[in-house]
C-alpha cells in the first residue's frame, strides 16, 4: 500500500484587481496532478521553475492549501488542517528545504534546531532528547561539537545535513526534499545525496525528490514524473523516463543535460536541435488549445504519458 | 521505534556525559553575550547605564525617607527660600516647600510611570504587530484599519478628556489610560519586521514540523527581532518620560498634590517664577533633559552594537 | 490613479463616522449638559426639564448623536457658555492662529531639514555627518515641552528678545505693522519647533542619499562623467523630493498635537489654549468641536501624504 495517495490535486491563487478588490482570475499553479509513494522509493518530480513541482510538495506536508482535489495518507484525506493535527501527520511526513540558511532559525542553536520537531511529537527527557539529537548529528556525520554551535558557523553542506537531521529526526515515512542540494556546489551536491541515501537504508524512509536537475535526480530516485506548467506530462520508472521518453517536453528537458563526451558533441547538438524543431512544430500533438497538458494515459504499466488521443493510437501502431 | 535510530548510531547513553562536555567546550556565545560584550566596551555607555541606574535606585530609597503629605505643607517661613541654604538644598517654592524633596518623589513618580507605560505599552505593540505581521490576510487587515484609526485621534486632547471625566484616579489608572495611546509606533515597527521574518524558510520549516502558530511567534520569530525590541523599548522609554511630566506641565497629569517632574517645570508658567526663582523650576528641567539624554543614548549604543555584531556575523559565515 | 485615490476617501469615511461616534460619547460622559450656566438660574426644575425634552436631550443616544450630525453639517457647532459665542466663530479666530504659527513651523522644518539630511548624506561618515547625527539625537530625545520653557526662558525673558505672550501687540496698527508683530510673536515657537522636528526628514534624506551613492544607476551615471554635484541636484534629490513632502501631511499630527504645549508655553490664543481653557471652564461644546475638528485635520493630512505617496510608488496602490 502506498504512503501518500495524491489524488487531482489543484492549488489555484487568486488574483484581485479592480474597484472592489474582487478575484478576477487565478494562477493555475497545480492543476489536476494525481501519483502515488510507495514505502521506501524515492519519487522524483522534475520540472522547470514555476512549473508547481515545489507547491506540490508543499501542499503534501501542509504548507500550502489545496484548492480542490485530495491527499490521502493512510487512507486518511489531510488536505484539512485540523485532521493532520489530530493524528499528528507532520510526525510522520517531514520537509528538507532548499536553502539550508534560511530554513535554520539563525537565533537557535543546534540542539533546539533538530529537537524542535522531538519537542512537538515525542516526550523525552532532557538527558535522552540531548542524546537523540547526538545521534541524529552522528547518523550524517556530524560531531558532538555542533551541539551548541549557529546555523552560521557551518558550511553549507553541513547545514543540509543538519537538515537532513532534523527531517529524520522523528522517524517519519516520508520527507519531502524540495531542490536539496541545488544551492550547493557540485563537490558537496554528492555527499548530500549520499548521506540522504544512507538514512534512507539505516531507517527506510521514502523521499520525494524535488529537482530540476534531470542528472541528480537519476542518482537518487526509482520512479519519476515529470510536471509542467502545473500538470504532469509523464510519469514512469527510471528507465522508462530516461531511455524511452514519449512527451516531448521530457526529451527536450533530456536533451538539454550537458553532453561530457566530447566526440559526441557535434552529434548531440544535432539532436537536440531536432527536438526543438519538433517541440516548436508539434505543439498540438502534445499540448491542448489553452497550452495545458492533456490527461495522462498509461502506455505500459509503469508509464503513463500525457499525449493527445491520436498520438496515443500512432504511437500503439509504431510498437 | 526509538530504538531503530539507536541502532544506527554508535553513540549510547554512556557516552552523554563525555560528548556534552565536549560540545560544551565548542559551544558558540549566543547573541545577547555578543552585544552585552560590544556593549561593556562602550565605555561612555556603560557609565551612562550605571549613572542612569544609580540614580534610580538614589530616588527610589530616598523617596522612603521622605514624608509626603508633610513636604507638601504650606510653610510661609520658607517662602521662595534660596537655594544651598540649611534645610532647602534647592530652595523652596512660593509655598516654602522644598524643592530638592519634591524633586526626588516627583523623579519617583515620573519615572515609575514612564516605566510602567514603556512596559506596558511596548509589549502591547509588540503583540499586535507580531500577530498582524504574522498571520496577514484578514486579521492583519482589520488590525491595519484599527491601527489607522488610533493614529488619526488627537491623541493629547482625547487623554485630557478622559482624565477629566474620571473622577477618581491614581498612577496606576494613568499609566493604564496613557498605555493605550502609545503602543502605535511599536506596533507598526515590529509588524513591517516580522512580516519580513514570516517570509523565511525557518518560520516554513517550524509549520512543517508541526510547531503551533504561538510558539512559531513567540519562540521562533521572537528571538530574531530580539535586538530591535531591545532599542525600541530603551528609545521609547526616554520618550515615554516625557508623556507624563508633559501632561502633568498641562496640569492634566498626576492628581494634584502629587509631585512630578512636570508640576515642577509648570512653575515656570508663572512669569516671576521663570525670572527670578528659577531654582524652582530649572532643576527638574535639567533632570529630565540629562535623564532623557543619557537614556537615549544607552539606546542609540545598543543599535550601534548590535549592527556592528550583526556585520561581525555575517563576516564570520 | 483614480481608483486608488477614491477608494481611500471611501475608507475615510467609517473612520470619521466612528470618531464621530467615540467624541460624542466622550462628550455625554462628561458631567453636566449644555444649559449649565447658560439658563436663567432663576427657572425651576419643571422648565429645566421642560426645555431638556424639547431640546431632545431624552432621547435615546443614537438620535441625539443623528440630531448633532445633522446640526454638524449645517455648520452648527453649539455655542461655547463660556464665551457666549457660537463655537465656529471661536474657531475660525483662533483656527487663524494656530495655523500661521504651524504654517511657518513646518516651512522652517522643511528649509533646515533638507539642506541638513543631503549634508550629511554627503559627507557620510565624516564629522560633518556625526555632528549632524548628534544634533538629530539631541532633538529626538529631549520632550518637546521641556524645550518650549527652556526657550523661552533664554530668549524670551533671559535675551529678552522675543515676545513671551500673545499673537500680536495691541500697538501694532496697521496691515505692515500688524504683519511684523504677528511675525514676532511666530518666529520663537515656530523656530523651536522646526528645529527640534526636523529629525524623521534629516533621517530619512540622510538614508536615501547614501542608499543612492552606492547605487549602480548612479555609478553609471557618475562613469559616464557627470559631475558629483549635478548627479546629487539632478538624480538623489529629485527622487526623494516628493515622499519627503508627503510627510507634510503625516506631521499635521505631530504639529497639532504640539500646538497645545506652544500656545500654553508661549500663551499663544490658538486653538490649542481655546482647547485647555474649554477643559478648565468645562466649555463642552468647544471641546468636542476642538476634538472632532484636530481628528478631521489628521485624517485629511494622512489622506493626502497617502494620496501622495501612492503616486511615488505604484507598489502602494494595490492595498
Amino acid at each position: 500500500m502506498s504512503i501518500i495517495e495524491v489524488k487531482d490535486l489543484t492549488v489555484h491563487y487568486p488574483i484581485r484587481g479592480g474597484f472592489w478588490n474582487r478575484v478576477v482570475d487565478t494562477v493555475k499553479a497545480v492543476d489536476g496532478v494525481s501519483f502515488s509513494i510507495e514505502p521506501g522509493e524515492t519519487f522524483g518530480l522534475v520540472g522547470e521553475s514555476g512549473s508547481g513541482k515545489s507547491t506540490t510538495g508543499k501542499s503534501i506536508v501542509g504548507l500550502e492549501t489545496a484548492t480542490s482535489g485530495s491527499i490521502l495518507y493512510n487512507g486518511v484525506d489531510v488536505t484539512k488542517r485540523s485532521v493532520r493535527r489530530r493524528m499528528q501527520y507532520n510526525r510522520d511526513i517531514q520537509m528538507i528545504f532548499q536553502d539550508s540558511l534560511s530554513s535554520l532559525n539563525p537565533r537557535k542553536r543546534i540542539e533546539s534546531i533538530i529537537a524542535e520537531p522531538l519537542r512537538n511529537f515525542e516526550q523525552l527527557s532532557p538527558e535522552d532528547e540531548k542524546l537523540r539529537v547526538l545521534q541524529l548529528l552522528d547518523i550524517v556525520g556530524l560531531g558532538p561539537d555542533a551541539l551548541y554551535k549557529y546555523p552560521y558557523q557551518f558550511s553549507g553542506g553541513q547545514r543540509q545535513r543538519i537538515g537532513v537531521a532534523r527531517a529524520v529526526a522523528t522517524d517519519p515515512k516520508l520527507i519531502i526534499a524540495d531542490e536539496p542540494v541545488s544551492a550547493l556546489d557540485l563537490s558537496v551536491q554528492a555527499q548530500v545525496l549520499n548521506f540522504m541515501k544512507k538514512v534512507q537504508r539505516d531507517l527506510g524512509v521514502s523521499y520525494l525528490f524535488i529537482s530540476h536537475d534531470l542528472g541528480v535526480v537519476r542518482h537518487m530516485c526509482t520512479r519519476i514524473a515529470i510536471m509542467h506548467r502545473g500538470r504532469l506530462v509523464e510519469i514512469g520508472t527510471r528507465d522508462d523516463i530516461y531511455n524511452h521518453p514519449l512527451h516531448i517536453y521530457t526529451q527536450r528537458l533530456l536533451a538539454a543535460i550537458p553532453e561530457t563526451n566530447v566526440d559526441h558533441r557535434e552529434e548531440h547538438r544535432k539532436h537536440r536541435l531536432e527536438i526543438e524543431r519538433q517541440y516548436e512544430e508539434e505543439q498540438s500533438l502534445y499540448y491542448d488549445q489553452d497550452g495545458g497538458a492533456f490527461p495522462l494515459v498509461a502506455v505500459s504499466p509503469t508509464h503513463s504519458v500525457a499525449l493527445a488521443p491520436k498520438t496515443i493510437a500512432a504511437e500503439k501502431a509504431g510498437r | 521505534m526509538e530504538n531503530k535510530i539507536d541502532k544506527k548510531s554508535t553513540i549510547s547513553a554512556a557516552d552523554l556525559k563525555r560528548l556534552s562536555a565536549e560540545a560544551e567546550q565548542e559551544a558558540a556565545p549566543s547573541g545577547f553575550t555578543i552585544m552585552a560584550r560590544e556593549f561593556i566596551a562602550d565605555k561612555p555607555a556603560l557609565i551612562a547605564l550605571i549613572i542612569i541606574l544609580a540614580f534610580f535606585i538614589f530616588v527610589t530609597v530616598a523617596s522612603f525617607f521622605i514624608d509626603v503629605p508633610k513636604m507638601m505643607e504650606t510653610n510661609i517661613l520658607a517662602y521662595y527660600n534660596e537655594p544651598f541654604t540649611k534645610d532647602f538644598f534647592l530652595g523652596a517654592d512660593s509655598a516654602g516647600r522644598s524643592i530638592a524633596k519634591q524633586l526626588i518623589v516627583g523623579s519617583r513618580d515620573s519615572i515609575g510611570i514612564a516605566l510602567g507605560l514603556t512596559v506596558i505599552s511596548s509589549t502591547f505593540g509588540i503583540c499586535w504587530g507580531m500577530v498582524s505581521g504574522y498571520f496577514g490576510g484578514t486579521a492583519d487587515l482589520v488590525m491595519q484599519r484599527v491601527y489607522d484609526f488610533m493614529m488619526i485621534i488627537p491623541m493629547l486632547m482625547t487623554i485630557i478628556v478622559i482624565v477629566t471625566i474620571i473622577p477618581n484616579y491614581n498612577a496606576i489608572t494613568l499609566t493604564l489610560i496613557l498605555s493605550c495611546f502609545y503602543w502605535m509606533g511599536t506596533s507598526r515597527l515590529i509588524r513591517s519586521r516580522t512580516l519580513a521574518e514570516t517570509q523565511k524558510d525557518y518560520v516554513q520549516a517550524s509549520k512543517a514540523f508541526g510547531t503551533s502558530n504561538l510558539k512559531i511567534i513567540f519562540r521562533e520569530i521572537m528571538p530574531n527581532i530580539s535586538s530591535l525590541i531591545i532599542v525600541d523599548t530603551t528609545l521609547s522609554f526616554a520618550e515615554n518620560m516625557g508623556v507624563e511630566t508633559g501632561l502633568s506641565y498641562l496640569g492634566f497629569g498626576l492628581p494634584m498634590g502629587t509631585p512630578s517632574l512636570g508640576t515642577l517645570i509648570a512653575n515656570a508658567n508663572d512669569p516671576e517664577n521663570i525670572t527670578h526663582y528659577w531654582w524652582t523650576w530649572l532643576p527638574a528641567a535639567l533632570e529630565i533633559i540629562i535623564l532623557c539624554l543619557s537614556i537615549s543614548y544607552v539606546g542609540q549604543v545598543l543599535r550601534r552594537t548590535l549592527n556592528a555584531s550583526q556585520r561581525r556575523g555575517k563576516q564570520e559565515k | 490613479m483614480w481608483k486608488t485615490i477614491l477608494r481611500r476617501v471611501l475608507i475615510m469615511i467609517p473612520e470619521l463616522v466612528v470618531l464621530s461616534v467615540l467624541v460624542f460619547l466622550l462628550a455625554k460622559m462628561m458631567p453636566g449638559d449644555p444649559f449649565t450656566g447658560s439658563i436663567n438660574p432663576r427657572l425651576g426644575q419643571e422648565q429645566i426639564h421642560h426645555l431638556m425634552r424639547i431640546n431632545g436631550l431624552y432621547d435615546p443616544w443614537y438620535q441625539q448623536y443623528w440630531n448633532w450630525v445633522v446640526h454638524l453639517f449645517h455648520g452648527n457647532l453649539g455655542t461655547s457658555y463660556e464665551y457666549h459665542e457660537p463655537v465656529i466663530d471661536l474657531i475660525k479666530q483662533r483656527g487663524a492662529n494656530t495655523l500661521w504659527l504651524a504654517f511657518f513651523t513646518m516651512i522652517m522644518t522643511y528649509a533646515i531639514g533638507l539642506p541638513l539630511g543631503i549634508y550629511a548624506g554627503k559627507h557620510e561618515g565624516k564629522l560633518q555627518d556625526t555632528l549632524v547625527q548628534i544634533y538629530t539625537y539631541v532633538t529626538m530625545a529631549i520632550p518637546y515641552f521641556v524645550v518650549l520653557v527652556v526657550g523661552i526662558w533664554i530668549f524670551g525673558y533671559g535675551l529678552d528678545i522675543f515676545p513671551t505672550t500673545g499673537s500680536v501687540s495691541a500697538q501694532a496698527n496697521g496691515f505692515g505693522p500688524t504683519l511684523i508683530s504677528r511675525l514676532g510673536h511666530i518666529i520663537l515657537p515656530g523656530m523651536l519647533g522646526a528645529l527640534f522636528g526636523t529629525v524623521n526628514i534629516v533621517q530619512y534624506l540622510r538614508s536615501e542619499v547614501i542608499d543612492s551613492k552606492h547605487s549602480e544607476y548612479v555609478k553609471t551615471v557618475r562613469s559616464k562623467g557627470v559631475p558629483m554635484g549635478s548627479i546629487y541636484r539632478h538624480h538623489i534629490f529629485r527622487n526623494s523630493l516628493l515622499p519627503i513632502a508627503a510627510f507634510a501631511g503625516y506631521s499635521i499630527t505631530g504639529l497639532l498635537g504640539g500646538s497645545i504645549f506652544t500656545e500654553m508655553v508661549f500663551s499663544y490664543p490658538g486653538m490649542g489654549l481655546l482647547f485647555l481653557n474649554a477643559i478648565n471652564f468645562r466649555d463642552y461644546t468647544v471641546i468636542t468641536a476642538l476634538v472632532l475638528l484636530y481628528g478631521f485635520l489628521n485624517l485629511l493630512g494622512t489622506l493626502l501624504s497617502d494620496i501622495v505617496l501612492s503616486i511615488v510608488d505604484p507598489r502602494i496602490r494595490v492595498s
